[in-house]
């Protein structure tokens, strides 16, 4: 288990982290979001040991993080980095030695992982003929290969097309259901919501949110609709509580100022019987992550 | 295997694969083998000259013909006369022909060659000839042989060499000084050629490592402590390897060499002291570490790759310089060389020039070697405390001012 209490590092007036606590249980994921220079990287180095914190500690199953620790851990930098001129082998066989598994596991394992993220080329390949996104999975490899139990993957999504998105996002599941303990940070609300078990973001260091996917979408209300019916655009702008519309397609999303807004919204369009669609949710993820980026703008 | 083990094997194994490595390895070897290969060619297309001899005086050409010929020259013993001599001359079956005529008593000898012919030393040759010509004139005049020998025994003249070391009358073979400082130069060059080659080695793969962000995975797998050491071990092992590969290389070389190329003929492995091998391997090892350790310190200072080379120029100009001078110090003993030759980065170029030359005394020599041990000892400290310190800043500025606990 992964415990962060109270962690507070400055950098300058706007830069580092402030007063940032969370749990990450065995066997669970933790979606780190928030802006360029929000504090993710940051408190990846004071997770690490590499940043000392000013304030706060971070523990892991109870006790801090040391050198001892570091064959459990798998990290995936946010700038990816590796030694061109080396062979995936060499490469994959290096980092795992300095995790603590020798190069003969590292080899009988290699193959395997080559077909589970779909790697093109053999594994004598040098790592400087190969593609940026198979790099990226050669990177990839090499963090997990050892099976750590506490993984931090820094922006893993970036980079990969769908395809292989998906190919990362099955390996973490799987790696989450061998006990692992995982944080990872993304800019892909989709990534973050499909995967995470909670999540936290962070603006300016500061934590703006914290708790899982649905408690976080919970806090803003139903407060989004999605609406296809006889009712127009005028009338729908004219609708007491709604603040906002916009037709996407052959359908109506009204921002509500009030969930409650939304029972008269469903009469007056079903006044005539049936209709094709009426969804009322909360705001999504991205949406959430635009309003709280937002609010630091204003 | 230690985590340690594991990257003193991983710099080895890097740089075991490199080409610049290799070929700065071979370079002795290389070098040994080319003089070699000259000298063979040398000797391969230098073939001894045939030649025959033809003369009116026919005890004497039979003389001359039995003569010994040190391996200088050939005679075709059946050619007696002029003409068929001129013919195979022409005909290229011979190099040339001696002529010699006895009349009046006055013995003359011409050697006649083609322009291209194999070249003949003549000195036997001439020898053999004034023998002859003694030995028959000593005949007409009715010397006894006793008496001869005792008309043409040299008077004896000897040269003595000797150098003075700690005070005191040092013995050396003869050409001990001049083998010592023979090696200590080319030593002194391949120290310097070395120690710039590891120094931005080292700087290289450490800004390569922070630059591409490697270290940011090294440093969370092993502390930038044990990472430290096990690179400067790393190199030390490689640089180890060197000197054995120089010292086997110039080992067998000089063996082989000595005996086929003029200018190494009487130039063996014995007229070295031992002492000599033994400095110069210390300050080999020492310098370039020295240098190695120093090298490391200023790559995990810089931000970029790029930036290696500004970085490490003062290191190198200082490495130019300490070789520099020590051609100064081969003929000069003066303070600054004298104190030079103390100061840790200059003193593995001056001090085994300096000791060579016979201007500093063994306790010198290796009291040079300690302070520079030392130096060593003490950098390495310091420099995995800025190492530790530095590898994860890509901050622009307080080089030296920041003092983060990682």
């Amino acid at each position: 288990m992964l415990k962060v209490t109270g962690l507070t590092k400055k950098f300058g007036p706007k830069r580092g982290v402030i007063d940032e606590s969370f749990t990450i249980e065995e066997g669970q994921i933790m979606g780190l979001i928030g802006q360029n220079g929000a504090g993710k990287t940051t408190t990846f180095r004071m997770i690490l040991n590499l940043l000392q914190p000013d304030h706060g500690s971070v523990t892991w199953n109870g006790h801090h993080l040391s050198p001892a620790d570091y064959n459990t851990v798998g990290f995936l930098p946010e700038e990816r980095g590796l030694y061109t001129r080396m062979t995936i082998q060499e490469q994959v066989v290096y980092f795992a030695a300095l995790r603590g598994q020798s190069a003969k596991v590292t080899k009988q394992k290699l193959p395997e992982w080559m077909e589970k993220f779909a790697v093109k080329g053999k594994v004598t390949d040098k790592i400087k003929d190969l593609s940026k996104g198979n790099q990226q999975k050669v990177q990839l490899i090499a963090t997990l290969i050892h099976n750590p139990k506490l993984i931090i993957l820094d922006e893993p999504f970036s980079g990969l097309d769908p395809v292989n998105a998906q190919l990362l996002e099955d390996s973490i599941l799987e790696m989450k259901t061998n006990g692992a303990s995982i944080i990872f940070s993304s800019h892909d609300m989709a990534n973050v919501e499909r995967v995470s078990d909670t999540l936290l973001m962070l603006r300016n260091g500061e934590t703006v949110l914290n708790g899982t996917p649905q408690q976080i979408r919970e806090q803003f209300g139903n407060t989004r609709i999605r609406l296809r019916s006889p009712l127009t655009f005028e009338v729908l702008q004219q609708f007491p509580g709604v603040t906002d519309v916009e037709k996407r397609g052959n359908a109506y999303y009204l921002t509500l100022a009030d969930e409650a807004a939304g029972v008269q919204v469903f009469e007056a369009a079903t006044a005539q019987g049936y209709i094709p669609e009426f969804s009322q949710e909360p705001p999504s993820l991205d949406e959430i992550f635009r309003i709280e980026v937002g609010a630091d703008h204003e | 295997m230690s985590k340690f083990n594991v990257i003193v094997r991983q710099v080895i194994r890097k740089n075991l694969k490199s080409p610049a490595y290799i070929f700065s390895l071979l370079l002795p070897v290389i070098l040994i083998a080319a003089v070699a290969l000259f000298a063979f060619i040398n000797k391969q297309t230098n073939q001894t000259p045939k030649m025959a001899i033809v003369s009116d005086n026919p005890a004497l050409r039979t003389a001359l013909v039995a003569a010994p010929t040190h391996g200088d020259y050939k005679v075709d013993k059946k050619i007696v006369d002029h003409k068929t001599a001129e013919k195979k001359l022409a005909h290229e079956k011979l190099d040339g022909y001696l002529t010699v005529t006895t009349q009046n008593n006055e013995f003359k000898a011409v050697y006649r060659q083609r322009t291209n012919a194999n070249s003949l030393d003549t000195d036997t040759l001439k020898n053999n000839f004034s023998t002859l010509k003694i030995q028959q004139t000593a005949q007409q005049l009715g010397l006894k042989p006793e008496q001869l020998k005792q008309l043409f025994a040299p008077a004896t003249y000897q040269t003595q060499n000797v150098a003075y070391r700690n005070g005191v009358v040092h013995k050396q073979k003869s050409n001990q000084q001049g083998a010592n400082i023979a090696i200590a130069v080319a030593v002194t060059f391949l120290m310097y050629m070395f120690l710039i080659q590891y120094a931005s080695l080292i700087a290289q793969e450490t800004a390569t490592e922070k630059g591409s962000h490697i270290m940011e995975i090294l440093v969370s797998s092993v502390s930038p402590t044990t990472q430290f050491f096990g690179k400067i071990t790393g190199m030390f092992c490689l640089i180890i390897l060197q000197v054995v590969v120089a010292l086997i290389a110039a080992g067998l070389g000089i063996n082989y060499l000595h005996q086929n190329v003029s200018f190494i003929k009487g130039f063996s492995l014995d007229q070295i002291q031992p002492g000599m091998i033994g400095l110069l391997v210390s300050f080999f090892i020492v310098g370039i570490m020295l240098y190695t350790v120093m090298a490391a310190m200023l790559g995990a200072l810089v931000t970029r790759q790029e930036q290696v080379g500004q970085a490490l120029s003062p290191l190198t100009t200082l490495g130019l310089v300490a070789y520099v001078v020590s051609f100064i110090a081969m003929n000069s003993n003066s303070l600054l060389i004298r104190i030079g030759s103390f100061v840790p980065f200059l003193s593995q170029s001056l001090m085994p020039v300096r000791y060579a030359v016979g201007n500093a005394s063994t306790l010198e020599a290796w009291l040079a070697v300690a302070v520079e041990l030392a130096t060593l000892i003490v950098l390495a400290f310091i420099a995995v405390r800025v190492y530790r310190n530095h590898v994860l800043d890509y901050s622009h500025k307080r080089w030296f001012s920041k003092k983060e606990k990682a």
